[in-house]
C-alpha cells in the first residue's frame, strides 16, 4: 500500500497551482484539485510528463451529476480523473466541471490507453462528449439504448427499455400454424 | 408395459422407453451468471451429486444439451445471448429458472435487468430463493424428470420466432 506523505503534498500543490488548478487540498489519502475543462488535457499531459511529480499511472475516469446535490457546485456535471504518481506515492483526483448545456471535454485517450474504455463508460452513464476519442460510443448498455442511466433525472426503472427492446422471443402457438 | 410370464421378453410403447431414457439422462446447459451458479455447482459436486438423477453431464454447448439452467440475473444486453442459446438447443428441451432474479428480477428492479426470463423463453420449473439451496435445485430437476417421463415440455407450446 502506498503511504501518503504530507511533504509530497506541497510539491504537488506548487506544481498544480502553476498550471492553473484551484482549490487544492488533501484528505489524508489523496490530493484533490479542480481544473478548468478547457485546460484539462494540457494539465494532465504536463503532470504526466513532469520528471519530478510524474503522474504516469492512470487509474480511472468517472463522472458526477450534482443535480439535487446539497452543496452548491459551479456546474451541474463533473468529470473526475484519478491518477497516481508511483515515484511520490500520491493519488490525485482532478475534478473538471462541465456545464449542463454543453457537457464536453477533450479526450485523454491519446495520453493513457486505459482511458479509452473509461471515457466510453463515462459517456454511456453520463452522456459527456469526449472530443477526439478514437471510438466514441456506448460500452455497457445495449445498442439503441436511449438516455444516460446515472444522470439524476433518469428514472431508476428505465423508460420501458427492459420490455420493449428488439429481441428474439418465443411466442405461444404451434409450429404447424 | 406388459410382461409375458411364459417368455423372457417385455412389451412396451416406444414413447415410454424414449421418455424414460430422456428423463434419466438430462444433459444440462448451465447458464450461470451470478451467485445462484455457486449453488448450482454445489449441486453437481459429490455432496449433493445430481449424477444420481442422470443429470451430471454438464455441456457448455447448447447443441448437445436439453436442459437450460438459468441461474442468476439477466441484463438487457445478456438476454439476446440467452435467447440465442435457447434457440440453438434441439427439441425436446426444458428450462429451469433458478432463483429470484431469473424468475422475477429479484431485488434488482432497475433499468438494466430483465424482470423474469419467462417474458422471452418458456420456463418449465421455477426455483424460489436467493440463492436457493441445492435441495431445491434437485427438486426442480426431479420435476423436469416427471415432465420428461410424461413427454411434456413447455417449449412444445411455443414457436421460436425472431423479432428483428
Amino acid at each position: 500500500m502506498i503511504q501518503f506523505q504530507a511533504s509530497n503534498f506541497d510539491t504537488v500543490k506548487t506544481r498544480l497551482e502553476s498550471l492553473g488548478a484551484t482549490n487544492i487540498h488533501h484528505d489524508g489519502a489523496s490530493v484533490v484539485a479542480e481544473i478548468p475543462r478547457t485546460k484539462a488535457f494540457d494539465i494532465i499531459k504536463k503532470i504526466k510528463d513532469d520528471p519530478e511529480i510524474g503522474f504516469r499511472f492512470f487509474t480511472d475516469i468517472t463522472g458526477a451529476d450534482f443535480l439535487k446535490y446539497s452543496v452548491k457546485k459551479p456546474e451541474r456535471y463533473a468529470v473526475i480523473y484519478v491518477l497516481l504518481s508511483p515515484s511520490l506515492g500520491v493519488r490525485l483526483e482532478l475534478i473538471a466541471y462541465l456545464p449542463e448545456n454543453d457537457p464536453s471535454i477533450q479526450s485523454i485517450a491519446s495520453l493513457f490507453t486505459g482511458a479509452n474504455w473509461a471515457e466510453r463508460e463515462t459517456y454511456d452513464m453520463y452522456g459527456f462528449e469526449f472530443k477526439g476519442h478514437p471510438n466514441p460510443g456506448r460500452l455497457l448498455t445495449p445498442e439503441g439504448f436511449e438516455g444516460h442511466a446515472l444522470r439524476k433525472d433518469y428514472p431508476l426503472k428505465g423508460k420501458g427499455e427492459r420490455s420493449s427492446f428488439p429481441v428474439y422471443r418465443a411466442t405461444p402457438g404451434h409450429a404447424s400454424e | 408395459m406388459g410382461l409375458n410370464p411364459s417368455t423372457d421378453f417385455a412389451t412396451s410403447r416406444i414413447d415410454a422407453i424414449v421418455n424414460w431414457s430422456r428423463a434419466n439422462s438430462l444433459w444440462p446447459m448451465p447458464f450461470g451468471v451470478a451467485c445462484c451458479a455457486i449453488e448450482m455447482m454445489a449441486s453437481y459436486m459429490p455432496k449433493y451429486d445430481t449424477s444420481r438423477f442422470g443429470a451430471e453431464v454438464l455441456k457448455f454447448s447448447p447443441r448437445q444439451s436439453d436442459l437450460l439452467i438459468v441461474s442468476g440475473r439477466i441484463s438487457l444486453k445478456m438476454m439476446p445471448v440467452l435467447t440465442r442459446i435457447w434457440e440453438q438447443m434441439p427439441e425436446p428441451k426444458w428450462c429451469i429458472s433458478m432463483g429470484a432474479c431469473a424468475s422475477s428480477g429479484g431485488v434488482f428492479d432497475t433499468y438494466a435487468l430483465i424482470q423474469g426470463i419467462d417474458q422471452f423463453i418458456p420456463v418449465d420449473a421455477y426455483i424460489p430463493g436467493c440463492p436457493p439451496r441445492p435441495e431445491a435445485f434437485i427438486d426442480a430437476v426431479m420435476m423436469i424428470q416427471e415432465k420428461a417421463k410424461k413427454g411434456q415440455a413447455r417449449s412444445q407450446d411455443y414457436v421460436d420466432r425472431a423479432v428483428v
